[in-house]
């Protein structure tokens, strides 16, 4: 290989950009590695996944940075922001810039992400209460956005501290967490969703049932099984929609979490094979240019379209960070034993698990468990539902794989389970054992032949000797060394001193 | 003449772990007979700050260990095979032995190097047979091979606090100073078993309701955690560094973190605060098991806590013990413990961060040179300044001082073997204190490299694991046949006192230093009196973090409390004394040098704590049909189990290695109460008595490590290691477990 640093070109700077540029940043300092990030937004990257916590003025946007451009650039990232690619040039392998300017590269990584769908409603326009004339068919008012971006969320931020109504379309995981989250801190919010219940792609019925009572209970307004026919706006502002049934919800924001597209245009019309992202092998290379990496929302990673949660794209980053390392000859970061030998510490893949954000209610889930429990080709399912105690889990496994779980207001189970479900494993076969660790307290019960002095070693039964004839903690150490120690025990002791005390008062009384 | 008893009292300390406990030994001298004398020898504990007169099992029958006991090395031993080819050991003078030893070192060293030697340490020895041991290891064997135990323990929280605050003093306060908590977060120590007399100091919390205790086991201490007393959390093994970061990110964005502390006394904030941003509780939940509402519960408890001590409230704490540390992450886990207090504003005086040491001289051991990175004094070997000061101490020039060698694991893990890629193994071992085939990652591949190397030799006391494979065996002293000093779990320097006398032909490590440095052509600087090795380490450590240079036996002696740095020279306004006369320990001793640091300043030249970025790395996890096995420590057992497997009392207690299981856990893989289990992965098979307990995690299995042979937890445990400290990951591994057949099961 020639002197030549070679260049590398990271279209997209969000979260898993970040990662990607965090695996890669010695590279840079080192001098082994040129490395530009080109950003559509003007901040840098941030956790976008969490922007619900900024639309309730819960955190800051600043709590929310991943990067510190200063350091960055600082360690010779050339970072730019607020600037889009337009076209990708593979033969000369030049990327086209709509600031007008243009950067060859020699890898190129995708990680544009994806963008929100927008639905399409009639706009009815009004001023002064009654219908506008002037009906503009195309734009939509002030007030509808999608939480995507950082902006989106600021703006959802100042109509929730106003206490004005919102309506949240969708009824998935996303828009489940933004109703919430405003229902958390007060504001009016309405659910507006298509299924029967919240969440129905991703959990079973009786789940859906549970969350979309808990949901009400959190002062969610639901209208389940319906959907946003129609925008009202007075004079050019949201200020209420129509459902299919006619039903008019006042609203000052409408927020519509109906699901996100792989921005993969750009690869399409360079000529890279595409479907619902760009495809790549499972090194998160384009099928068919080596030198074109995707990685994140924008990628289809060996076929599997991303449904949009974090720890699977910063997985892409971490694996194409370290192909990059080998294709472009960089130093690896090779774990070794203390003997020598290299070590290859396989990542367990599991299943994707989604884990609701909320203060107030625990949801998670993963795989399917939609599952018919009574079909005998079923794989095993096992529930517990207690809907008036606001708790249902199932779990549906086969051998010792787990396929899927729900959990819903069973937080130690959840957190098992997510953790289990990440690697691919079960955590016990008798699932009363999670259970059990809803409420993992006891106090033990001791025998004559148990051990109540720990440290002195002394059995309950020699104290109980010993406390024939003593009456403080003290004596009973004199006589068998119990208490000695630590003096954990000395609250039993003491109760065991009185309660001799108390056995032995009447028996003088007889005598 | 009539036989009469003559009674004595020694004050002294306990041979076993870090807390140190005050121990009177009542030594009823017999009538002398034909042979040695058999002192009656009681022990009671001592008032003292840190156990107050109590102690627990270990402590009060580690007498039974002294005296001319059938099991006692009372003479060199040298290796032999017999015409059957069988191995055994003869007994040989010293002069026999000591001039064996010389003569294959200087081979072993003509033939392969000078590097071709390693010598191997302990966190048991006293100061001044650490700092001899260091100092023959590079001045008479000019080898870089030196490394100790404390490489298992104490490195990761060695390094982080090094890292972080400037320097390492495990407790960087007096431990009673813990009493007055409101809160403390203990992560990953069972110091109810390990260390008893300690969790008096946890009462304080406790009254308040405020010991949270992080471990995947309910264990003792975190047993006391109950009715009310404070929270226990069980994250699965490798879920520590996340929890500890989950609970930084509640910290911050929920407005606890000590803006004006983090300004003034803190760099890097930001860049540790973007960090821990990646991981929201509910995020954190799939990476550790706990909930996310038990992580927003700690960390609200531990915010609300440490902004009240920031108005004058009870302080609060934030401890590690192996738990956390024993991980291929370790160091990262305890620079996010030492965050998540600095981000609260605890340390230097409303609480702090601490990492509670493990054996007896931990402290000292891992200060004064026999690290294979560091001189005496926490000096770095790379340092050109501490490299001359040490030299002119030793009267040597600086670049015969050798360089950074070899860390524990790897150095046992590599020695005897060659391998294309990396540098040959070392050829020769001495082995000071320490039980390698049972204590070390891998031990089947340690004692296959033991009995591959040229020469081993081991000095201790009972023939352990290690000393069966050595090639010359060399007796030494007990706790309670010596003089020196040890420093314990917070810095305190405390005289360890001769109260008996030793089997005749057994003799102090310094002895056996002086002896063949002078045979390998050192004549001088290897005096055989402890008090002078003291002399030498204050003049070594002048100026350095752990500065002793104005510590004396004298002083000590003479009842005071001694913590480190006690500069000789320098700011004689540091944080000792005040206008009435130095302070008193909780047991009336007069406290010199410095009980409390980073009063108003960290260690680092700019005075500030240093903060970075921390992200967790892949861990090992098992896979379907796996459990993690994770090891520690039993009330009973103290380290290999060398000294207290020889006690009746104790090996009663806890005779063989068992094995903690879920009980629903059992069930799944067939395993029944008190039934025979083996637990076995690619490393090797570990066999164990199954131990039913709801209070583990159903995923993870617990044994503890104090056995040997096919009982040794480390048959199971491999040879990774953290990529700061190099510590090995001890705590989680995954294995497959089933019932043994008949033939596996011991009868």
């Amino acid at each position: 290989m020639s002197q030549r640093i070679p260049h590398l070109l990271v279209l997209g700077f969000g979260p898993v950009a970040a990662r990607l540029i965090d695996e890669l940043l010695g590279e840079v300092t080192a001098g082994r590695l040129r490395l530009t990030v080109i950003g559509a937004e003007t901040d840098p990257a941030y956790q976008r996944i969490r922007i619900g916590d900024v639309s309730v003025g819960r955190i800051r946007p600043a709590d929310l940075a991943l990067t510190d451009l200063e350091s960055l650039r600082a360690a010779g990232v050339e970072v730019r922001t607020a600037v889009c690619a337009t076209e990708i040039d593979r033969e000369h392998r030049r990327v086209t810039l709509d600031d007008g300017g243009a950067l060859s590269y020699d890898r190129l990584v995708l990680a544009t992400g994806a963008e929100p769908m927008t639905p399409s409603f009639e706009v009815e326009s009004r001023r002064g209460g009654s219908i506008d004339a002037e009906v503009r068919p195309s734009g939509l008012p002030e007030g509808v956005l999608a939480l995507r971006e950082m902006g989106d969320a600021l703006r959802l931020a100042e109509v929730v501290r106003r206490g004005e109504p919102v309506i949240v379309l969708g009824g998935g995981v996303l828009g489940v967490e933004a109703a919430l989250a405003i229902a958390e801190v007060g504001a009016p919010v309405t659910l507006v969703h298509r299924g029967n219940v919240p969440m129905s792609r991703q959990i079973d019925t009786d789940a859906g049932m549970l969350l979309r009572r808990e949901l009400i209970h959190a002062g969610v307004q639901i209208r389940a099984a319906a959907d946003i026919t129609t925008v009202i706006a007075e004079s050019g502002s949201l200020c209420a929609v129509r459902t299919p049934l006619g039903e008019k919800l006042p609203a000052s924001l409408l927020v519509t979490c109906i699901g996100v597209r792989a921005r993969d245009q750009l690869a399409a019309a360079a000529g890279l094979p595409t479907r619902w992202g760009v495809l790549t092998d499972r090194e998160c290379r384009s099928v068919t240019d080596p030198l074109i990496y995707a990685i994140g929302d924008c990628a289809t990673v060996e076929g599997k379209v991303s449904a949009g949660l974090i720890t699977p794209g910063w997985e892409h980053a971490a694996t194409a960070a370290r192909v990059l390392r080998e294709d472009l000859e960089l130093e690896q970061a090779l774990e070794r034993d203390a003997s020598g030998a290299p070590v290859d510490l396989e990542a367990r893949t599991g299943l994707d698990v989604i884990l609701l954000k909320s203060h107030t209610l625990n949801v998670a889930c993963a795989g399917s468990t939609d599952v018919d429990p009574w079909d005998p080709e079923s794989p095993t399912v096992s529930t517990w539902s207690d809907p008036k105690g606001g708790q249902y889990l199932r779990i549906v496994a086969e051998a010792d794989r787990l396929l899927g779980f729900v959990a819903v207001g069973m937080p130690r189970s959840a957190a098992e389970l997510a953790m289990h479900a990440g690697r691919g494993t079960l955590p016990v076969t008798d699932r009363t054992a999670l259970l059990a660790a809803e409420h993992a307290t006891r106090e033990a019960q001791l025998g004559p032949q148990d051990v109540l002095c720990r440290c002195a070693g002394t059995t309950l039964a020699q104290v109980q000797e010993a406390a024939a004839c003593a009456s403080t903690v003290e004596e009973i150490g004199a006589a068998c060394r119990a208490g000695t120690g630590c003096g954990t025990c000395h609250v039993r002791i003491e109760k065991l001193l009185s309660a001799e005390a108390a056995e032995q008062a009447p028996k003088a009384v007889h005598a | 003449m009539p036989a009469h008893k003559s009674t004595r009292e020694v004050g002294t300390h306990c041979p076993y772990c870090a807390l140190q406990c005050a121990m009177t030994l009542q030594i009823t001298d017999r009538p002398d007979g034909a042979g040695p004398a058999h002192p009656e020898i009681t022990v009671q504990g001592a008032e003292f700050p840190t156990n107050r007169g109590r102690l627990c099992r270990k402590g009060s029958t580690a007498a039974e260990l002294l005296g001319s006991r059938q099991d006692r090395l009372r003479s060199p031993l040298v290796a032999e095979t017999d015409d059957a080819g069988e191995r055994g050991f003869r007994e040989a003078s010293w002069a026999e032995a000591l001039d064996h030893i010389a003569d294959r070192l200087r081979s072993i060293q003509a033939a392969h190097g000078l590097d071709a030697v390693g010598v191997f340490g302990s966190g048991s020895l006293t100061n001044e047979k650490t700092y001899a041991l260091g100092k023959f290891a590079r001045v008479a064997l000019g080898t870089a091979q030196i490394d100790y135990n404390g490489r298992f323990c104490m490195s990761s929280a060695a390094k982080a606090s090094t890292e972080v605050f400037g320097l390492d003093r495990g407790l960087p306060f007096p431990l009673t100073d813990l009493d007055a908590a409101c809160t403390i977060l203990l992560l990953g120590s069972n110091v109810a078993d390990t260390m008893p007399p300690f969790v008096q100091h946890l009462e304080g919390a406790r009254s308040k309701g405020g010991l949270i205790v992080v471990d995947p086991r309910r264990s003792t201490t975190a047993e006391l955690t109950a009715e009310g007393a404070g929270f226990h959390v069980a994250p699965a093994p490798g879920g520590d560094l996340v929890l500890l970061l989950a609970l930084a990110n509640v910290v911050f964005e929920e407005g606890y973190s000590d803006q004006g502390y983090l300004a003034q006394r803190v760099r890097g904030t930001e860049e540790f605060r973007r960090s821990a941003a990646a991981w929201w509780p509910e995020r954190a939940q799939a990476a550790t098991g706990v909930g996310a509402d038990q992580i927003r519960f700690i960390a609200r408890r531990l915010g609300s806590a440490a902004v009240r001590a920031r108005h004058g409230g009870d302080p609060v704490f934030i401890l590690t013990g192996r738990g956390v540390e024993q991980h291929r992450d370790g160091t990262d886990t305890a620079r996010a413990a030492i965050s998540l207090a600095l981000i609260l504003g605890l340390p230097g005086g409303r609480g702090g961060y601490g990492t509670l040491t493990g054996q007896g001289n931990g402290q000292g051991g891992r200060e004064l040179g026999q690290k294979s990175d560091q001189l005496p004094g926490l000096r770095s070997i790379t340092s050109p300044t501490d490299r001359a000061h040490i030299a002119e101490v030793w009267g040597v020039a600086p670049e015969s001082i050798p360089g950074p060698g070899t860390p524990a694991t790897q150095l046992l893990h590599t020695m005897g073997t060659r391998s294309e890629e990396g540098p040959e193994g070392i050829r020769a071992l001495l082995v000071h204190g320490s039980n390698v085939a049972v204590s070390a990652p891998d031990s089947s591949r340690v004692l296959e490299n033991l009995r591959s190397l040229d020469l081993l030799v081991v000095a201790d006391f009972f023939l352990s694991e290690t000393a069966a494979e050595a090639d010359v065996v060399l007796p030494v002293l007990q706790w309670a046949e010596e003089e020196g000093t040890m420093t314990s779990l917070e810095g305190r320097l405390l005289r360890r006192r001769r109260a008996v006398d030793p089997p005749p032909s057994c003799r102090s490590e310094l002895w056996i230093f002086a002896e063949l440095a002078r045979r390998l052509g050192t004549p001088t600087g290897f005096p055989t009196d402890p008090a002078e090795v003291f002399e030498e380490i204050r003049r070594a450590t002048a100026g350095a973090s752990a500065d002793y240079s104005a510590m004396s036996w004298k002083l000590l002696d003479t009842g005071h409390a001694g913590y480190w740095p006690h500069p000789a020279t320098g700011d004689p306004s540091a944080d000792t004394g005040g206008p009435g006369g130095p302070e008193l320990t909780s047991t009336g001793e007069p406290i010199i040098g410095t009980p409390r640091m980073f009063t108003s300043r960290f260690a680092h030249p700019d005075g500030r704590a240093a903060l970075r970025g921390i992200r967790p790395r892949g861990q090992a996890a098992p896979g379907a049909a796996e459990l993690t096995f994770t090891t520690g420590r039993l009330m009973e057992h103290y380290q290999s189990g060398n000294q207290t497997r020889r006690v009746p009392a104790l090996d009663a207690a806890h005779p063989q290695v068992t094995v903690q299981v879920h009980p629903a856990t059992a069930r799944q893989f067939g395993l029944t109460e008190h039934g025979v289990a083996v637990v076995e992965n690619a490393q090797g098979a570990l066999t164990a008595k199954v131990v039913l307990d709801a209070g583990i995690r159903a995923d993870t299995i617990f044994s503890p490590f104090h056995f040997g042979g096919r009982g040794a937890a480390n048959l199971l445990t491999r040879g990774l290691t953290d990529p700061d400290s190099k510590m090995p990951e001890f705590k989680n591994t995954p294995v497959r477990i089933r019932p043994a057949t008949a033939l596996e099961a011991p009868a």
